[in-house]
């Protein structure tokens, strides 16, 4: 049951990641979502052998690395482009 | 600094014992590659690195899925192992850049300087292929990946005039042609690899020292300096696999191997479809040759550091048929 919750979580974060059309700092958002979805499945997976939760927070680490690096786009794209816009990136077509 | 985390990133990956490090491994991967790529006082750049970064996560999670799934085998019947199969390759797939989830590719190249592209084209194609190496299950799904990855950048590579934008739909064919590989022997997968490997460095080499991103830079390009002009020429000839040169030889090992194994069709239709890049190469080719206008305002002269390039283009170039030669000797 728990299982079926994450994947329709997932799912869920997946189409809110594609359909995001004004704002980058959403799409972040959405990303975290997905992470987290995946986290949950993560503590199902291991929650089979017997509670030995250790990884997950190994896990959790890498995940809030790459939110992190996330955000720091974010914020480097502010400072080049002004706003976080999606219809601001026209550079490189 | 980042260049070694990137390095030990993929090896990392390479080397894990289970699905959950070889994921950490192309984390460390991305997450080293996000500030070589990025710079703040350049809008190319930035909005490089930020679509790199969103598709690259986009794959992440998608493979990570595949594989939380995966390890929860109290599901596990055969076709929906091979459907996760399916999920876990096509996120592999859209981390290098293999054509149905090619998309990126370009737009992402346009924007980076000629050192962080030699890496995207290289070295960050190391990890995704060999995990999908270890992976890989032969289907229907890899053949449409293999000729779709020929058809489009054969066919998108024509109306191009910037020389990236035509090294990534010529690294789009080069995949292809390595997924092909995996399907009928592996080994093969490591020389065109490494052949890929040292073309394009010597391609993007001499392009960087000149600073050249257009075609319409090139005919004033090398003109006082003809070894490197021929040198030049002789590289995208290579590349694109004709036989005195280096690039003929894992084209001929790959063909080899498929046709027996019996996939007398597919190695038929890479053949003719490749083509089409050699067509392109031949455009630039003729760009640097022929082209010699005597009435240039901006004439450009620009020192190469002789020996590295002309070793390092030698070997590229002559290295076939100094193999060849070898063998009488051993």
């Amino acid at each position: 049951m728990f299982f079926a919750f994450s994947i329709i979580m997932y799912f869920m974060g997946l189409i809110s990641f594609c359909m995001k059309r004004k704002h980058f700092l959403l799409m972040l958002l959405s990303l975290e979502f997905i992470v987290l979805s995946l986290y949950l499945n993560i503590f199902i997976y291991l929650s089979y052998f017997h509670f030995e939760y250790y990884f997950s927070m190994i896990f959790l680490t890498m995940s809030v690395c790459e939110g992190a690096l996330g955000l720091s786009l974010l914020v480097s794209m502010i400072r080049t482009h002004g706003n976080d816009y999606f219809q601001s990136f026209n550079m490189l077509w | 600094m980042f260049f070694s985390s990137l390095l030990t990133g993929s090896l990392i990956s390479i080397s894990a014992s289970s699905w959950m490090g070889m994921w950490m491994g192309l984390e460390i991967n991305l997450l080293s590659i996000i500030p070589l790529m990025n710079s703040n006082k350049n809008l190319f750049s930035s909005e490089a690195s930020l679509k790199y970064f969103v598709t690259q996560t986009l794959a992440s999670t998608i493979l990570l899925f595949s594989i939380v799934i995966m390890s929860n085998n109290i599901f596990m019947v055969n076709q929906i192992k091979s459907n996760l199969l399916l999920i876990f390759s096509s996120a592999l797939l859209t981390k290098i850049g293999a054509a149905p989830f090619h998309f990126w590719f370009p737009e992402i190249v346009e924007g980076l300087s000629w050192f962080n592209c030699m890496i995207l084209f290289t070295w960050q194609k190391v990890a995704p292929m060999i995990i999908m190496m270890y992976n890989i299950e032969f289907s229907e799904f890899s053949l449409f990946t293999v000729i779709s990855s020929m058809l489009i950048s054969g066919v998108m590579g024509l109306n191009q005039t910037s020389i990236r934008k035509i090294l990534t739909y010529s690294s789009i064919n080069h995949i292809g042609w390595m997924i092909s590989t995996m399907i009928a022997m592996e080994t093969i997968w490591l020389y065109y690899f490494l052949i890929y490997t040292v073309i394009s460095l010597n391609i993007i080499m001499i392009f960087s020292i000149l600073n050249i991103f257009y075609l319409k830079q090139l005919f004033i390009s090398m003109n006082n300096n003809f070894i490197m002009k021929f040198f030049f020429v002789f590289n995208f000839l290579s590349l694109g696999g004709l036989p005195p040169f280096m690039g003929f030889f894992p084209k001929w090992m790959t063909v080899q191997n498929l046709v027996e194994s019996n996939f007398l069709l597919l190695s038929l239709m890479m053949v003719i479809l490749t083509l089409t890049t050699l067509f392109f190469y031949l455009r630039v080719m003729f760009s640097t040759l022929v082209m010699n206008m005597m009435e240039i305002n901006y004439l450009i002269d620009s020192k190469f550091n002789q020996f590295w390039t002309l070793v390092s283009n030698f070997v590229s170039i002559f290295g076939f048929l100094i193999c060849t030669l070898l063998f009488n000797f051993f």
